[in-house]
């Protein structure tokens, strides 16, 4: 060991650090050109992977192209694990490298010595006073910068949250199908009834319908919404309440998969379902399964396919709101197949917040969210079910086991009874309260000796219940013991659901006629007005004003200021 | 010779490091969008170090802590600090992966003061105290051969240049910035900054964002000149490690003995940590720094108090640190479509069915306790910038070449440069011919 000399290990520390050093750049180099083919490849392979899925979204039965899609996304997880797997490795590597490099320099430095350097004097009196100066000099200066740092990063003003409760405004609108708790009874007490459609007499204004539609309108603030289609084109409208005039026309581009066929029947067609608006959004659903969202300017806020609808009318059902959340009754197919859906959908974002399977059959109702006790239920009625969810969660409450095939009338909440149709065979009414299956404990009657419904959905004014059924024969019911009080032919055909406005029933006959009759223990008719055009639409409700959708035309009823 | 290699070096490493962002960035996989037989695995979290293992992390670093102390003061052995401090980098570092680390349980240690709900983990509280006992009886043994942060500065420091004072005074008040700034965050329960911002954890993992690998890369590149410029200009627990050595029962000296003046270890220290002897200051001087110590005293309450608004202004955006704030805030701009889209957390949000006006309010409670942190904060910063500027109205008298009790990292470097301590190694005989050559 004597023979081996200081400069003999200094020489052999920097030799190795040389090795160590071209060693960790050759890793280094292979790291690099291995990062960089991975830039250089994957975003393409990850777009490709992209316009395939987007391909797959319009043709979503194509299993091949599934397939392929499988396949290729294997293919680039298998590239990037191998990547990360050689980019860790040399990383190992890299660090060791780097480690013997740097300890051999060390070393060899170590050896070398760093001279010890003596420079000016010992006790420079004036450079020590002036460094101390300098440093107050920095110190302020750097207390003034942090300052304006401080500045600068609080600037930005904070944000002042106001949480928009637009619920209240909701519920004393007409925002969903036949009002916002689907009762279809206006809160409001002056409303013009009375009017000749073909005369003008009493119709603020009248503004044509470009396409055929089924749903009825729905408003908020100064907007009314429709919507209209057929096999080829689905549109979502916008009126001015005030004037009528269109405010803007929405094409809604349909997922419909290709050589998938949609033919609901022609009473119900393409735009059945009414729309839901939330004071920032409008939503529409339409026959196809699509489901869109505007917002006031008519700007699309986002689009959802539901898939193909199974549903032997045609899908029917009306759109319903919970504060945020857009509630779609999907319901399809038969009630063992297990393809019905209760949706929750983020209003903002169409995010599912919830959803539930439903074991029912395809329905036309329409779900209704009230509120029970202080707490809100979303009401549903399809075969064999009528079942009640909470509108938060979306978990099951109770259900009765009361509904047959072909329905189309929705429950109605009202006194602490559901009120359920069950087509041409009985109405009855649910107590309030129940949890689970509640089919033998809170019926609370049934009568099954009237004229029962088909499509009209029933109305109550907290005392009688009030059911039309579609060949025109309005039955009054005692609302506690389910006896029929009276009951009266009107002469008419009816699709669209009666109304109450200011202690009034409403009814608006297919071929256009408004019937407007005295609630309570007789009946009473108090005005018979023409619109001059069929209708099938229920009318929506605002403050002294109505607001019908005809065949071809949308009307505001009302008196002018 | 050595010199151009290590200048040559410089550039390598720079290169190197730079490369490595690109090279070590961790990458998230999504999940496959389709369905299949395929289960995705359950998502785990690293459960609780076992104790048995817990245990073992505290008794290596009592160990390490005692033989810092063995090797700094008894043996004054720059080999035997390096040593340690290698194998710290090694068990800390690279073997626990920078977790725990004592500069990290800041976090928790203020949290848990903060926070009723939150305890803190007894590890995380011992790597806390530890080597602050440690400091308060021998200096800062722990920054200087222990700390795995350090040894890796120390470690790639190959070119040392001097920061010159004025500057070094400045860079300084960053520490008490980033400390008054991680306890801020922590009490509040919004992020562990120290943790977060930790430039070195994606080297000793091998992992991490490539912004932090860049981050790290930075500093280790100005460490190769700059000594240690982490643990001098930004390290939040040498700053308290520093006022506790001013307090420490032992300091380290760089002669074994008495100080001959002979000014070898003037630029011995790569870290600005020795003091040269004081020269007398002019009357004029003296008296012109004597008004101005008073009218610094006088202002060191105004200089508080704005520090005190500056914070009460800051803690609005500086809320925004805040996971629960920042979803608060886009949340409201996007209902308010102040901003177009939405981004993975607010989906998220929204997909949860959450009461946006719960989350409004969370948000509003932790702003408010902000606001009340961001006074604190400025003040403590004010604060030490007055008290910094009145320390350097104040003349402290030195007659030898001395470590300073705050700035010394215990790193055994100046040791060798002096010629008593040949002496006492008997490597020279002493000029009173007390030694052997």
């Amino acid at each position: 060991m004597d023979g081996i000399t200081l400069e003999m290990k200094r020489t052999t520390a920097i030799r190795v650090a040389v090795i160590a050093g071209v060693f960790s750049l050759i890793v280094a180099g292979f790291m690099f050109v291995n990062y960089s083919r991975r830039l250089s490849v994957e975003p393409g392979m990850e777009k490709q992977l992209e316009d395939m899925k987007n391909v797959f979204r319009d043709h979503p039965d194509n299993q091949k192209l599934a397939g392929e899609i499988r396949q290729f996304d294997l293919e680039i997880r298998n590239r990037r694990m191998r990547w990360l797997a050689f980019s860790g490795k040399g990383a190992v590597l890299l660090l060791c490298g780097l480690g013997v490099f740097v300890g051999c320099l060390k070393y060899a430095g170590g050896l070398g010595g760093v001279k010890p350097v003596v420079e000016g004097e010992t006790t420079d009196g004036v450079g020590q006073e002036r460094r101390t100066i300098l440093s107050r000099r920095f110190v302020w200066g750097g207390f003034a910068v942090l300052l304006l740092l401080g500045v600068l990063i609080g600037f930005k003003p904070s944000v002042e949250y106001v949480a928009e409760d637009t619920w209240e405004q909701f519920l004393a609108g007409w925002p969903t199908f036949r009002g916002p708790d689907g009762s279809g009874v206006s809160k409001h007490k002056d409303v013009s009834l009375e009017f000749d459609g073909e005369s003008g007499t009493g119709v603020l204004w009248k503004s044509p319908v470009p396409m055929d539609g089924m749903n009825s309108p729905v408003l908020w603030g100064d907007f009314v919404f429709l919507s209209g289609g057929d096999e080829k084109k689905l549109q979502v409208y916008c009126y001015d309440a005030k004037t009528g005039k269109p405010v803007w026309t929405r094409d809604v581009e349909s997922m419909l998969p290709e050589g998938a066929e949609v033919e609901p029947m022609e009473d119900t067609g393409f735009s059945a379902p009414t729309l839901a608006v939330d004071g920032k959004r409008v939503y529409a659903i339409f026959a196809t399964g699509d489901v869109v969202a505007f917002d006031f300017s008519g700007k699309k806020v986002w689009a959802k396919f539901l898939g193909v609808p199974d549903s032997v009318y045609g899908y029917a059902s009306s759109l319903a709101m919970y504060k945020k959340l857009l509630i779609i009754q999907y319901d399809q197919g038969a009630d063992d197949d297990n393809l019905s859906k209760l949706y929750a959908l983020d209003g903002f974002s169409g995010q599912p917040v919830w959803q539930i399977n439903r074991p029912v059959a395809n329905s036309w109702t329409s779900p209704v969210v009230v509120d029970v006790e202080g707490k809100s239920q979303i009401i549903t009625c399809a075969k064999p079910f009528a079942i009640s969810y909470d509108a938060g969660t979306g978990a099951e409450l109770w259900r009765v086991e009361c509904e047959a095939e072909d329905i189309a009338p929705s429950s109605v909440y009202a006194g602490g009874l559901v009120f359920v149709i069950k087509p041409n065979d009985e109405v009855m009414a649910i107590k309030r309260g129940g949890r689970g299956d509640v089919t033998k404990s809170h019926i609370a009657w049934k009568n099954d000796e009237v004229d029962v419904p088909d499509i009209c959905s029933p109305v109550s004014d907290g005392e009688f219940l009030y059911i039309l059924s579609s060949d025109g024969v309005l039955t009054c019911i005692d609302f506690k013991g389910g006896k029929v009080v009276w009951d009266k032919d009107l002469d008419e055909m009816f699709q669209s659901s009666p109304s109450i406005v200011g202690g009034k029933l409403v009814m608006i006959s297919e071929k256009g006629n408004l019937i407007v009759a005295e609630t309570g223990l007789n009946y009473k008719e108090i005005s018979r007005s023409k619109l001059g055009e069929r209708c099938f639409a229920s009318p929506a409700f605002a403050d002294g004003r109505m607001y019908i959708r005809g065949n071809k035309n949308l009307y505001c009823i009302g008196k002018k200021d | 010779m050595i010199r151009r290699l290590t200048g040559f070096a410089s550039i390598a490493f720079a290169v190197v490091v730079f490369a490595c962002p690109a090279l070590l960035g961790a990458v998230n996989v999504p999940p496959p969008e389709f369905e299949g037989d395929y289960v995705l695995p359950k998502t785990e979290v690293p459960g609780p170090r076992e104790n048995l293992l817990e245990y073992v992390d505290v008794s290596v670093l009592v160990l390490a802590l005692s033989l810092s102390v063995y090797f700094v003061y008894h043996k004054r052995c720059r080999k035997g600090v390096f040593l340690l401090m290698m194998v710290s980098l090694v068990y800390f570092g690279f073997y626990r992966k920078g977790c725990i680390c004592s500069i990290g349980a800041i976090g928790n240690v203020s949290l848990s003061l903060f926070e009723n709900g939150y305890v803190i983990p007894f590890l995380a509280l011992l790597f806390f105290v530890l080597p602050l006992v440690f400091t308060l009886f021998f200096g800062r043994t722990f920054c200087g051969c222990v700390c795995p942060l350090g040894a890796l500065q120390d470690l790639v420091l190959l070119r040392p240049m001097k920061v010159a004072r004025p500057v070094e005074s400045v860079l300084r008040l960053l520490a008490y910035v980033y400390l008054g700034a991680a306890v801020w965050f922590a009490a509040t329960g919004s992020a562990f900054i120290i943790c977060r911002y930790d430039p070195f954890i994606g080297f000793f993992r091998r992992s991490g964002s490539i912004n932090m690998i860049v981050f790290g890369a930075c500093f280790l590149l100005v460490g190769v000149f700059v000594g240690r410029p982490y643990c001098r200009f930004l390290c939040p627990y040498g700053v308290i490690l520093r006022q506790l050595s001013r307090l420490s029962k032992r300091k380290v000296t760089i002669t074994p003995d008495e100080c001959v003046k002979c000014r070898l270890c003037e630029g011995s220290c790569p870290f600005g940590a020795i003091e040269t002897p004081t020269a007398e200051w002019p009357g004029e001087t003296y008296r012109v720094n004597k008004k101005l110590l008073g009218v610094l005293i006088l202002l060191l309450p105004v200089i508080a108090a704005v520090g005190v608004w500056a914070g009460g202004f800051v803690s609005g955006s500086a809320s925004r640190v805040d996971a629960r704030v920042r979803l608060a805030d886009r949340i409201f701009m996007e209902d308010a479509g102040t901003v177009e889209g939405t981004i993975d957390a607010s989906l998220a949000f929204r997909a949860s069915g959450a009461k946006v006006e719960d989350l409004y309010s969370d948000a509003d409670a932790i702003k408010a306790k902000f606001k009340t942190g961001g006074f604190f904060f400025g003040g403590f910063v004010a604060l030490v910038i007055g008290l910094k500027l009145i320390l350097l109205s104040i003349r402290f008298k030195r007659e030898d070449y001395i470590a300073s009790r705050a700035g010394c990292l215990a790193c055994g470097r100046c040791y060798s440069y002096c010629p008593r301590e040949h002496v006492r190694l008997g490597n020279v005989a002493s000029a009173n011919g007390g030694g052997d050559l």
